[in-house]
């Protein structure tokens, strides 16, 4: 793992377009300003842990109805 | 195209009919494509299966069902900051099930799909207003 010192105002620059920049310190918790590309997603962590947990507790359901079996295909086109 | 699903058993499908996510659901970021299996009934729970791993699928449920103000922002504007086309969306709702309970809704983190492009997202919502496991009565 890296670990860096910055102080207020400087940035770390992560590759695949993504800034975080140091936007404020106080006795209790940091601030920071975070910069990424469409479609990256920047998460709390426990947020993103949440998310997960929901996920495979989704993949784990039992006992939801399955008689499911027609696909759903590309949209008709108009003719 | 034949999935050997361990819920549904084998399934054949045509090539067309692949729903590819780029990155994966959160934290499963390698299973990337994905079938979307239609519910018995409008209003049931539909199913994600994915053709790379034959054992995962994710129970789901459509969005729209969910009342007009689901979800904020509004589906179009979630394709774009996911870089997703807007031309046909559709929102889903990851659901899970647990014995003995009823099922519960991911509304904190819906999957949204573009069906003309075939390529979906699992996008974020605010979580101060939405639930990763929300009560469905």
């Amino acid at each position: 793992m890296l670990i860096l010192q910055r102080r207020l105002g400087q940035r770390i620059v992560v590759s695949g377009g993504i800034e975080i920049t140091v936007a404020a310190i106080s006795k209790t918790g940091v601030r920071l300003a975070v910069s990424a590309p469409r479609g990256v997603s920047v998460l709390r962590g426990e947020v993103y842990d949440d998310i997960v947990k929901a996920n495979a507790r989704a993949a784990d359901s039992e006992g939801v109805e399955i008689e499911t079996t027609e696909a759903i295909g590309p949209p008709r086109r108009p003719s | 195209m034949r999935i050997a699903g361990t819920r549904f058993g084998e399934i054949e499908l045509e090539d067309s009919k692949a729903i590819v996510f780029p990155r994966g659901l959160i934290g499963f970021p390698e299973a990337r494509r994905y079938v979307l299996l239609q519910p018995s009934a409008p209003g049931r729970v539909g199913w994600l299966q994915s053709i790379d791993s034959p054992e995962l699928a994710f129970p789901v449920i459509d969005g729209g069902n969910l009342g007009a103000a689901y979800p904020h922002p509004a589906p179009a504007k979630l394709a774009h900051e996911a870089g997703l086309g807007e031309a046909d969306l559709a929102v889903l709702v990851v659901v899970a099930a647990e014995k003995g309970k009823g099922l519960v809704a991911n509304l904190l983190a819906p999957l949204v799909v573009d069906l003309e492009s075939r390529s979906g997202a699992q996008v974020v919502l605010d979580p101060k207003q939405y639930s990763a496991a929300a009560p469905l009565s």
